[in-house]
């Protein structure tokens, strides 16, 4: 079965502007998302997964912002509706996202796109009911869809107006009654007993592994077309993270929407994913199909985060662990290499320039030389060549 | 909003604290005085009584030494008459030197400052938490100029800042007709009572800086929040954001500081009609600087309008103590010995 693309990012770089000098927190990464699929983004802390969530649904905040880079999105409507005046914006039915007014890349965050976060209990606002803050993104949905966005208010009836309104007559809601009741819906689908009881608990009443249930039925109030699930298994246990990635799956089943799972966990990439990008220092440096990834990884760094793994059947005596860190990238620091290179065991000369995506196969590209031609030893680079800090 | 939990910390609060209980109880005779004042005045505080001025108040008596001539067998005899003017229940806090009800005018007085206290404290929080929430949300160059615009303002004396804007404006004042009065409830009292406008505002955009600051605060922190976030993601503009997840969390302190600034609006008011700026004649400041000319021979004129104040203001600040003894567990309370 092929799956037609549902959003394609090329080139997209975002940066943070900190006192330390630039850091490259995205450098100019390329992924596609197609209809109806599970794809990873995986890689060590400080790899750039979560801002590369952040940068697609356009949540990065100063100082980090989205330099560089184009992120088409097919959406036949928006493409219709801005051909005339922002030609540049089209290709066919794909907008750029990037080259749209910020009120329309606001309007699309719920509807189309949704984030689900690491942390439910924080993610959460303690002070209002679990039930009424998922009644809440139904319901800027469904005046979202009332309005058409060409008049829709900028305030979302939550003016001055409605303020003193509400101020007197107590009766006035900023969610309404059908959102509530499509709220305990939404909790039900997620897989929560006694919804209707439970939307009147606060988030403080919720256990973790619900709390998570419950961000899942918020990101899916606006019946979204991708969903980013920023590491959402990471502060769960076991099993009950067992249980959220049965359901996301189960979700993404039912209502056939993309999921972009970002996780340092192998086993979740393996479990849920169709395919899968592997990102390091802020570049995708491999991105293919499960299989590809997993039983033939040709960038040394994806065979490097295989090998850490431990494997039931055929235990090794130790584990092989990737030497070093990620580096902390700053752009000063950060030349014009690959920057792989220093904790790479198969680091040859010609890494000292930037390698070029390099076609495996099929669906398999890889940033790495070796995916071009063999290691070749005689050009390999001394161990000590940086600095030395390899035999620690 | 009102959880539980906070309504269990205030009366926890509430029974332990001897001086929260005080405040309440000065703050309620303070509101309750100035709410029902046509019914507790027992004299029309603006009518005068010259045969009857000057009366001390409970307690106290005066005395009136008098110096006349008579012509006595062709010749002039002076006489001097010490008399003693006593108080009478009539006028328990006495009269003023146009011998109108000083009890009737200090309960008249409440109701001056304590509305503009309110409403100037309204208007500043308005102004403030508007202000302070933007910048703190939006931070970057808005904030900026927002936060700098404030400094600027608070470089100015609150006092003297308030003059010039009096200056600026006049001492608008509106009449407000009396509603118990009105109603046909009570006879004889003042159909209307002046609701000091220019005041009000002053007083409100002299202080709105420390609501700015305080929301500002909040803000910056709980812009961070995770949940924040999670509703960007969902589409929430920033309007909603800011109404229903900052706003609520940030309330606290700024009621906290609400209830303070009242007191410390209240104070400037009373400076400012004892300058005579306050374009009402019914007020604290204004009885403290008309008895000021008689300090030596009725002192009551000028103190009790100042006991008046000094009551009011400690109520309102206990009150306030207690609501952030008991709303913020991160300060440890003083008042709560």
């Amino acid at each position: 079965m092929t799956r037609d693309d549902l959003l394609r990012v090329r080139d997209l770089s975002t940066r943070f502007l900190t006192e330390e000098g630039q850091v490259n927190a995205v450098e100019s990464i390329s992924i596609t998302v197609r209809e109806n699929e599970i794809l990873g983004i995986v890689g060590e802390s400080g790899s750039g997964k979560s801002v590369t969530a952040l940068s697609l649904i356009d949540l990065i905040e100063t100082p980090g912002r989205v330099t560089a880079g184009e992120i088409w999105y097919r959406h036949q409507d928006l493409a219709d509706e801005f051909r005339e005046s922002r030609p540049e914006a089209i290709d066919g039915d794909f907008v750029d996202l990037r080259k749209l007014p910020a009120g329309v890349r606001r309007s699309l965050r719920g509807s189309s796109f949704s984030m689900i976060f690491q942390d439910p209990m924080t993610s959460f606002n303690p002070s209002i009911t679990v039930g009424e803050q998922i009644a809440e993104a139904v319901e800027v949905q469904r005046r979202a869809r009332a309005n058409p966005r060409s008049t829709r208010s900028r305030t979302q009836g939550y003016g001055l107006g409605q303020y003193l309104t509400s101020l007197v007559l107590p009766s006035a809601e900023f969610v309404s009654k059908e959102s509530e009741a499509e709220a305990i819906e939404l909790l039900e689908m997620v897989g929560i007993p006694d919804p209707a009881d439970r939307a009147d608990e606060y988030p403080h009443q919720f256990s973790g592994g619900m709390l998570q249930r419950a961000m899942v039925a918020q990101a899916l109030a606006g019946e979204p077309d991708v969903l980013i699930a920023d590491e959402p298994t990471t502060g769960l246990d076991v099993t009950i993270q067992a249980q959220i990635l049965k359901l996301l799956e189960e979700l993404q089943h039912q209502t056939g929407m993309s999921v972009v799972m970002i996780t340092h966990n192998l086993g979740v990439i393996a479990r849920t994913c169709d395919r899968v990008g592997v990102m390091y220092a802020g570049e995708v440096v491999e991105r293919g199909k499960l299989s590809d990834i997993f039983e033939s990884p040709v960038h040394p760094y994806t065979q490097g985060l295989l090998g850490s793994i431990p494997d039931l059947e055929n235990p090794a005596p130790r584990l092989q662990p990737i030497e070093g860190n990620v580096p902390d990238l700053l752009d000063t620091e950060m030349g014009d290499r690959c920057y792989f290179a220093d904790r790479c065991p198969k680091a040859m000369e010609e890494c000292l320039r930037k390698p070029p995506e390099f076609e495996v196969g099929g669906e398999h590209q890889a940033l790495c030389y070796l995916a071009d031609h063999e290691y070749d030893e005689t050009t390999a680079l001394p161990p000590d060549y940086f600095g030395g800090e390899a035999d620690g | 909003m009102v959880s539980p939990r906070v309504i269990r910390n205030l009366k926890r609060e509430f029974r332990r604290s001897a001086l929260a209980k005080t405040g309440l109880l000065l703050a309620f005779i303070v509101v309750f005085v100035a709410i029902f004042a046509p019914f507790v005045a027992p004299h029309n505080p603006t009518t005068q009584n010259l045969d009857n001025s000057r009366q001390p108040p409970l307690g106290f008596t005066r005395t009136v030494e008098s110096t006349s001539s008579e012509l006595v067998n062709g010749s002039v005899v002076i006489v001097n008459e010490t008399k003693q003017v006593n108080a009478t229940t009539e006028h328990p806090f006495g009269t003023d030197s146009l011998g109108r009800d000083m009890f009737s005018r200090v309960v008249y007085g409440a109701r001056t400052s304590l509305l503009v206290g309110i409403l100037g404290t309204l208007l500043a929080v308005t102004v403030g938490v508007t202000v302070g929430l933007t910048a703190g949300y939006k931070r970057g160059r808005l904030d900026d100029i927002l936060m700098r615009s404030a400094d600027i303002s608070l470089s100015f004396p609150s006092l003297v800042l308030a003059i010039a804007l009096i200056g600026l404006w006049g001492r608008a004042a509106v009449e407000v007709p009396d509603p118990w009065v009105v109603l046909g409830l009570v006879d004889g009292m003042p159909r209307e009572f002046v609701l000091p406008g220019t005041v009000i505002v002053v007083v409100g955009l002299v202080n709105w800086v420390w609501f700015a600051r305080v929301a500002r605060g909040e803000a910056l922190s709980i812009r961070e929040e995770e949940y924040v976030k999670a509703a960007r993601a969902i589409g929430a503009s920033d309007l909603r954001i800011i109404w229903r997840h900052v706003l609520p969390n940030a309330a606290t302190p700024i009621l906290v500081l609400g209830t303070i600034q009242i007191a410390a609006i209240i104070l400037l008011e009373s400076s400012l009609s004892f300058l005579g700026f306050s374009g009402t004649t019914l007020s604290w400041g204004f009885d403290i600087s008309q008895g000021r000319d008689y300090l030596a021979s009725a002192w009551w004129i000028s103190t009790i309008p100042g006991l008046a104040i000094v009551v009011a203001v400690i109520g309102i600040n206990l009150l306030g103590d207690w609501l952030r003894d008991a709303l913020d567990p991160g300060i440890e309370g003083e008042g709560g010995v």
